[in-house]
């Protein structure tokens, strides 16, 4: 009787306890999703990307890498980005073209950041065209990008020593004539760096100087097998390069760049003569084997620089290939 | 005679004109050429108010770095919301962004972080602007610096703290072994 009386008792319990669970289940299933971070909304004014734009136009991205906004990108590719979209969003509300000059004017900044010079060009032109506030500075901005664009297609630049096909090289390897190409493009660039001073276009000249640098080191460093004296040249060329740009944010990569070519110049060298060899000279290895040494340690010991990493690694490997040369050469 | 057979001709033309009027006018006519000159006609569904036209003025005078302009943009702003709120409309929500613009002028980092922190004090900011200008004011270098020196002090505590702690602990049940396990966990830490 007791049992027959609690049966029904649990199974009305079971029922409930079962109710009770879909319920909860279906409330948290039903619940609304957390608010996104209101940092991550998308951008719905442009006073807001100028904003965030105008506060890194004077910025030396010469010296110090480029800002990074509020989601950790390139504040200038951001910007730009932030623009384009808000154009095409709200291209009803912009269609009236109040905003034409502004926004042109906002990606011309941009763009010239990111080394779009002829786009720039085009962007400050509507800008001039659409706003008179903006037509001088704007016009004036054309014609400084109009000069960096021309100043970097004057000679063989790194995105053509980065080609597969190598279409875009010079065919004759006289190194004056090459030399006489970049010699004309570093000087339009200082032209257009003495043009600019005191405002944010010096430190766009300056980067592209030193590419104009870097490309030429990278032109003899590539050619150095073919020329004559070719690696004493390679030598001489990045070493302008470390010499002329230390200032540079890229500084330690150029450091980095030297060091591994007296690398490769001590690595050819053991395979050209092994050390057991006579012709081997412990003397001018021993000089190869302490400027990559030396290179490396100074970019290694530079705390909280992202080549650091990289110098301690390269220098580890090239010192247990110097450690394999036969030691007792080294010692008296 | 003469005036029936006249009659019938008059109406067999009749007929043919007519005839050939509806086969010839069946299909549509043909589309005037182009012109040589098309003017560039924008039509926009909706005029800019007075107050989008001020938010344009007031981010070409920012650009320009021209700060007279950039006062005189933002005073206008902020007649317009008086007069808005006046007429118990709602504003134009444009007021604190046209601020930050304004203070996105001044060329010192350090200025720019006071005049963001003033702006962050005002209680009707939007939170995707408070969220940005948080991380504006957080990013001082020196408050960076101190910040890391802090991190670097108490993990050189909390490393201290766990070489007297774990061996310690371990030796709560085994004390016989407590005074080697100190002595060994006060050489790694030394080391």
């Amino acid at each position: 009787m007791g049992s027959q009386a609690t049966a029904p008792q649990a199974r009305a319990r079971g029922d409930k306890a079962l109710r009770l669970g879909a319920g909860l289940a279906l409330l948290l299933g039903c619940s609304s999703t957390p608010e996104p971070d209101p940092r991550y909304r998308p951008t719905e004014n442009v006073l807001e990307v100028i904003a965030v734009l105008r506060v890194h136009v004077p910025d030396d991205t010469y010296r110090f890498e480029p800002a990074r906004d509020y989601t950790g990108r390139n504040v200038y590719r951001s910007s730009l980005l932030r623009l384009e979209s808000l154009e095409r969003l709200h291209a009803e509300a912009l269609r009236a073209g109040h905003m034409d000059g502004v926004i042109a004017f906002g990606k011309g900044r941009s763009l010239e950041r990111l080394r779009a010079f002829d786009l720039a060009v085009d962007q400050y032109r509507i800008a001039a065209l659409r706003d008179p506030t903006l037509k001088v500075e704007a016009l004036r901005s054309a014609d400084v990008c109009g000069a960096l664009h021309e100043a970097s297609e004057t000679a063989v630049g790194l995105d053509d020593l980065a080609g597969v096909t190598g279409e875009h090289l010079p065919r004759d390897t006289v190194p004056d004539a090459i030399l006489a190409q970049f010699g004309d493009r570093v000087r339009l660039l200082e032209e257009v760096a003495d043009a600019s001073e005191g405002t944010h276009h010096v430190a766009v000249a300056h980067e592209e100087i030193e590419r104009a640098d870097v490309a030429r080191a990278r032109y003899f460093s590539g050619l150095r097998k073919v020329l004559p004296e070719g690696d004493v040249r390679a030598i001489a060329e990045l070493q302008r390069v470390v010499t002329r740009h230390s200032q540079s944010k890229n500084a330690n990569r150029h450091l980095i760049a030297l060091a591994n070519l007296y690398a490769d110049l001590a690595v050819e060298y053991v395979e050209a003569y092994p050390p057991e060899s006579l012709r081997f000279d412990a003397s001018r290895f021993r000089e190869m084997t302490d400027s990559a040494s030396r290179l490396y340690e100074i970019v290694a010991n530079q705390d909280g620089t992202p080549e650091k990493l990289e110098a301690t690694r390269r220098l580890e490997a090239f010192l247990a290939f110097a450690l394999r040369v036969d030691s007792d050469r080294f010692t008296p | 005679m003469i005036a029936s057979r006249r009659n019938s001709s008059v109406a067999v033309i009749a007929l043919l004109v007519t005839g050939l009027a509806v086969v010839t006018c069946r299909t549509p006519g043909a589309t005037p050429g182009s012109w040589a000159l098309e003017p560039d006609i924008r039509f926009s569904t909706s005029i800019p108010e007075v107050a989008d036209r001020t938010a344009a003025e007031l981010a070409a005078a920012a650009l320009e770095s021209d700060p007279a302009a950039t006062a005189r943009a933002l005073r206008r702003l902020a007649a317009i919301d008086t007069v808005l709120l006046a007429a118990e409309e709602p504003p134009t929500g444009l007021g604190s962004l046209a601020a930050d613009l304004v203070n996105a002028m001044l060329d010192d980092p350090r200025r720019y972080r006071e005049a963001t922190r003033e702006l962050l004090e005002e209680a009707d900011l939007d939170p995707a602007l408070r969220a940005r200008l948080e991380l504006v004011e957080h990013d001082d270098p020196l408050k960076l610096a101190s910040k890391r020196m802090r991190d670097v002090k108490v993990l050189a505590f909390g490393r201290a703290f766990n070489a007297i702690a774990e061996p310690v602990g371990r030796s709560i049940m085994t004390q016989a072994v407590a005074p080697y396990r100190l002595a060994s966990s006060a050489i790694k830490y030394a080391i």
